[in-house]
């Protein structure tokens, strides 16, 4: 019987050991991981370079009169409800140097775009650096984008939250 | 009382049992508990359809990196040419040496265009260097820092990986970590 106990002690012993080694390296990642989020919100994510839907190099900062570059992430399980939002602000803000950049999340959502040809009036990449990419994944994961203005650190814009409206939308491009 | 004595260690015999199942699936748990599960997002192999890096990633210039040859082992090393780290790495050229000897490709994942390594200072020499990805491929990790040495096994898993300078015993790491994976995926198609 006390050999049994003992065993059992050792037992619940062990079971606690890994138990509270695995708690605390959950509560290291999970810190980590907004330490990480944090971090890159300060990334100097270079100028959203990268190659479009069609394999076309971008160079959002390159086309004339731009002066800022909004990008954001198209889903493909909301690409009607996405693009829907940003093409009804596309006119008014190419007129004011605003250079919109989608970036699809996958080859479904860049074929999607690809079929439409030119009814989209900016550039969709599919393909773009890993600091750019992570910086506007955590943008997404908050509901927005990312908004560069030339040589300044970047800002984000939220755009997916209820009772946006384009007039608003744009007007937060512009701030 | 004889027969209470006999119940209580018929319990505690079932207690043990069940407890010693459970020691042994969280020792697996708390095994499996390391670099992966830091920077893994989603566990995604790459009959999950999303393809490797080799098929995800473009090279500086635009073309698709070299992706032919037969399946098996990939190392991906994010890095970049202005991350001190990432040159004073001693383990890596081992590191490499031994993976290619076990079949592997070894390729760079750039963190910017801009951090091409050049011909002198890449190593080894000659490797594919991704320097823009898809969305699709990299919403799978968290990348957040330069050099980081991502392995995955020839059905595309992630099963080993390393954030900062590799350590002495990296490469044993690494390749109990590819035997352990290897009956496993070895079935999977590509």
């Amino acid at each position: 019987m006390r050999r049994q106990l003992a065993t059992e002690l050792v037992l619940i012993a062990v079971l606690g050991y890994y138990g509270w080694t695995i708690h605390g390296a959950n509560v290291r990642s999970e810190e980590s991981q907004q330490a990480r989020i944090a971090a890159n919100q300060s990334f100097e994510v270079g100028k959203y370079t990268g190659f479009d839907t069609a394999g076309r190099r971008v160079f959002p900062f390159d086309q004339p009169g731009v002066d800022r570059v909004v990008t954001f992430l198209l889903r493909q399980r909301s690409l009607d409800n996405d693009l829907g939002i940003w093409l009804s602000i596309a006119p008014g803000a190419r007129r004011r140097g605003v250079q919109l950049v989608g970036l699809c999340d996958g080859l479904a959502c860049g074929s999607a775009v690809r079929a439409r040809g030119a009814a989209i009036e900016f550039p969709v990449l599919l393909h773009s650096e890993v600091t750019s990419l992570q910086a506007l994944l955590n943008a997404d994961a908050l509901g927005q984008g990312v908004v560069k203005v030339a040589d300044r650190p970047e800002v984000a814009v939220d755009w997916r939250s209820p009772g946006q409206t384009p007039e608003l939308l744009l007007a937060r491009l512009l701030q | 009382m004889t027969m209470l004595r006999w119940l209580v260690a018929g319990v505690l015999g079932c207690v043990i049992v069940v407890d010693s199942v459970l020691t042994l699936r969280l020792w697996r748990v708390a095994m499996g508990h390391d670099a992966v599960a830091r920077i893994v997002v989603t566990r995604q192999p790459n009959d999950a359809g999303v393809p490797d890096l080799l098929r995800s990633g473009l090279t500086v210039d635009g073309a698709p990196l070299p992706s032919d040859g037969p399946p098996g082992p990939l190392v991906v090393r994010y890095a970049a040419k202005g991350c001190p780290y990432s040159h004073s790495d001693e383990v890596w050229t081992s590191f490499a040496e031994e993976m290619r000897s076990r079949g592997a490709k070894v390729a760079v994942l750039l963190s910017a265009a801009k951090q091409a390594f050049d011909g002198e200072t890449l190593v080894p020499s000659g490797i594919p260097q991704a320097a823009f990805v898809s969305l699709e491929w990299m919403s799978r990790f968290r990348l957040s820092s330069t050099p980081t040495v991502l392995l995955f096994d020839a059905g595309g898993a992630l099963v080993w990986a390393e954030e900062g300078t590799l350590r002495s015993d990296s490469i044993e790491r690494a390749v109990r970590a590819l035997e352990r994976t290897a009956p496993e995926t070895g079935s999977k198609d590509r």
